[in-house]
């Protein structure tokens, strides 16, 4: 059951009208844990249990750090609760590709892991629960603690709701526990910010509904043999689409949950603002997919490698690190590591140019170049190991692509693609210039021609519902 | 904000609404997956439709000419779907063919996920019944698309010539590597000849259940195959085929149209899909065997 279905509709509307019921006032915490329980099994069944244990476990584990007065054993704790999660992670994420690089693909662990398949949302119920014993560990350790006044039963809900929680449990954002905790309370149908919802829900169906749920169907040349005979640029336009798809889809998937988590009273983080303005890699990854960037920094740059402290190599090397690691998150596949490593070392070369031309001046210059050689030179070529499941079919894209210049272009395929990645570029020139007056008038006093636009094309020009891409990470 | 936004999106339904009924739009299809979907819902929302003689079939059926059919023939044929779903569509739309004409080769084809929900779930089904600017050949890119095909022609090609591909060249050195595609037909071949006999007994033990329920209430079914290239009309997963069609619907008692001669047509490079020479052959073969059909002559 996803956001697109019309069942999901029904089930929304029901755990709606239930949630706000006056009577069942005190239940609201219970409504969304067993509607939420409900919602995961719809779409991953019997791994319904695995997401039950990740989380009563990392309730048991949050307990007793915030419990527990020694030191050592707060540590022995979190060290043991994090291990535990990463094990889960590791063990139904990469046992399948771990067992087919050391066995081989004859094995009978091999046959296990692959008839076992993925469970849906596992990248981001176990990066959850690694936030909550992290920060609960940071937190209790603090001088300035204070122990919260809550039993266990409640501590018990707080944390199911936390890692369950229907709207962001399949494909994010990463929530903070921090953030999500203090939200914690009776919720009101007066007190919901109607506008911010519309505004959300609208752009998430629209992005996904009309602009990913199309491309694809235009990007679905990008296989081979289908992709032999295309010309060079089609193959370019195309993996440009791609690009717009998986923004398309992804953001939107974003937008939809933020806007349902606002039904409900819950703000969640922000994933997305305008990535394709960036003028820079780093840009790149303060804009795209924010929470599972703001994750890799906090956590991993900063806490598990050591951040800055090293030295200049040092840092640049766990950047890298840090990069690699993001790619292995995306996908079970060593393609998945060589794209981390790309980026890595790419984000490595541009710190190192950035710092030794900080005095050359002629700023807007250097922003535009930064634009195209993050853009043209890394992101979009790197697309190709998002797009195909083996590396060599990248990179038979890319020699099909270099060779196919005597190939007649695909004209009608070309305006298809641009057409329907059109709404992103203008997405992202109204950011980019809404500074300017027209743009300005547009948001202050013809707001209702965006998202009314948006509303007709949802209702006339939608495509048939499809699984979101970031599902399988 | 929310009411006129609302209140936008309805004006501007109108309008188009208004375009589409008086203005130049035609259907159209913007790519393979909508072209079955348009076909699917021309017949479902037509009463003179849902009483034609059907031809169920796959993308290697499709490539018969349907303006040279017999009168009142619909061709359910889809490329990239299977026999499966054009079935379900008969059966969920109420059509009532006199005949229907099932095509054999890829029977083992499973149906299409989600294609028959889009189309049946009550939201689409009554929504695009009732209101048709919102059936898919009225997309609106779809009716601008061909438009601003034609205007950004020159443009790409003036790019796509003059700087594109001259940049491009620059980076192919001496000697151009190629793909070799030679894997990816193995492996189809591979594949096409694979035989799962568990499948085969689930598939051909629903095709009879379904043919049966179809003869019971006066539709007369007649299986076909479509020529294909002889090494894959030979192989394992072929053979099978019209082993279980014998065995579990036999000549007797179900119908069949003659087989072709499959050495009289050439099909491109996959072995499945007939050129076009051959697809205007068969389409005449197709059609005179459809009229003789509907004579009971076979």
């Amino acid at each position: 059951m996803l956001f697109t279905d019309v069942n999901f509709v029904y089930f929304f509307l029901v755990v709606f009208l239930l949630f706000y019921l006056k009577p069942l006032k005190k239940y609201q915490t219970h409504i969304l844990i067993f509607s939420s329980l409900l919602f995961y099994y719809l779409n991953s069944t019997t791994f319904l249990i695995l997401l039950l244990f990740s989380a009563t476990m990392n309730v048991v584990f949050s307990w007793l750090i915030t419990k527990s007065d020694s030191f050592q054993r707060r540590k022995l704790y979190v060290t043991l609760g994090i291990s535990l999660n990463v094990f889960i992670l590791v063990f139904f994420k990469y046992g399948l590709m771990l067992v087919s690089t050391f066995t081989g693909e004859t094995s009978d662990v091999y046959n296990f892991f692959l008839i076992m398949g993925l469970p849906i949302g596992i990248s981001f119920y176990t990066f959850e629960g690694i936030s909550l014993l992290f920060d609960t560990y940071k937190a209790r350790n603090a001088a300035n603690y204070e122990p919260p006044n809550q039993n266990f039963v409640t501590h018990f809900k707080d944390v199911f709701l936390f890692i369950s929680f229907f709207p962001h449990l399949i494909a994010g954002p990463i929530l903070r526990a921090n953030h999500f905790f203090p939200q914690i309370e009776t919720k009101y149908l007066k007190n919901i910010n109607w506008q911010y919802c519309f505004r959300k829900l609208i752009l998430g169906y629209f992005l996904k509904m009309v602009v990913a749920n199309n491309l694809q169907y235009f990007t679905v040349w990008l296989q081979s043999p289908a992709m032999d005979n295309q010309s060079s640029l089609t193959l370019f336009v195309l993996i440009l689409g791609f690009t717009f798809q998986l923004f398309a889809d992804f953001a939107g998937y974003s937008y939809i949950a933020l806007g349902l988590g606002g039904l409900f009273g819950y703000q969640l983080e922000e994933n997305f603002n305008y990535p394709f303005v960036s003028s820079s890699l780093s840009e790149l990854w303060s804009r795209w997919h924010i929470t599972l960037s703001s994750f890799l920094r906090y956590y991993v740059f900063t806490n598990l490698l050591g951040g800055g402290r090293g030295g200049k190599v040092a840092s640049l090397f766990k950047i890298f690190i840090t990069m690699v690691i993001a790619g292995l998150w995306h996908g079970s596949k060593w393609s998945f590591a060589i794209w981390g490593s790309i980026h890595g070392s790419a984000l490595v070369i541009e710190h190192v140019v950035k710092k030794n031309t900080k005095k050359w001046g002629f700023t807007r210059a250097r922003n535009i170049l930064g634009w195209v050689i993050s853009y043209f030179f890394v992101i979009v070529p790197c697309m190709a190991l998002f797009r195909f499941p083996t590396l060599q079919g990248a990179i038979d894209y890319a020699i099909l692509f270099v060779n196919n210049t005597e190939f007649a272009d695909n004209y009608l395929l070309i305006t298809y693609l641009c057409l329907y990645s059109s709404p992103i570029v203008v997405m992202h020139l109204l950011y980019k210039y809404k500074e300017t007056s027209p743009v300005r008038w547009l948001f202050s006093k013809g707001e209702y021609l965006v998202y009314g636009t948006m509303l007709f094309f949802i209702v006339i020009n939608s495509s048939q519902s499809s699984p979101f891409i970031y599902f399988n990470f | 904000m929310i009411f006129r936004s609302i209140l936008f999106a309805v004006v501007a339904l109108l309008l188009y609404a208004a375009y589409v009924a008086y203005g130049n739009s035609s259907p159209k299809a913007q790519h393979t997956w909508q072209e079955n979907i348009i076909r699917t819902q021309e017949y479902i929302y037509s009463d003179s439709l849902l009483k034609c003689d059907v031809v169920l079939g796959t993308s290697l059926t499709d490539k018969v000419n349907k303006d040279s059919l017999p009168k009142g023939v619909y061709m359910l044929t889809y490329p990239g779907f299977s026999v499966w779903d054009g079935l379900e569509v008969v059966k969920k739309a109420h059509g009532k063919p006199k005949y229907l004409f099932i095509e054999q080769n890829a029977i083992l084809k499973p149906a299409s996920p989600n294609f028959e929900d889009y189309i049946f779930n009550e939201l689409n089904y009554y929504s695009k019944k009732h209101i048709p600017i919102l059936q898919d050949a009225y997309q609106p890119v779809g009716q601008i698309a061909d438009w601003v095909d034609w205007h950004s022609q020159p443009r790409v090609r003036f790019f796509s010539n003059y700087i594109f591909n001259p940049v491009l060249r620059v980076f192919q050195g001496d000697t151009i590597k190629t793909i070799d595609a030679s894997e990816h037909y193995e492996q189809m071949r591979k594949l096409r000849n694979a035989v799962d006999t568990a499948i085969v007994r689930e598939t051909f033990t629903r095709l009879k259940k379904e043919v049966d329920a179809l003869q019971s209430k006066g539709t007369i079914v007649y299986f076909f195959g479509t020529p294909v290239h002889k090494e894959v009309y030979f192989n394992d997963q072929s053979k099978a085929i019209r082993a279980a069609f014998k065995q579990y619907m036999p000549a007797g008692q179900y119908h069949y149209l003659p087989d072709v001669n499959i050495a009289e047509y050439v099909t491109i490079r996959d072995q499945i899909h007939l050129n076009s020479e051959s697809a205007k052959d068969y389409t005449r073969v197709l059609a005179r065997q459809i009229a003789e059909a509907r004579q009971n002559k076979y």
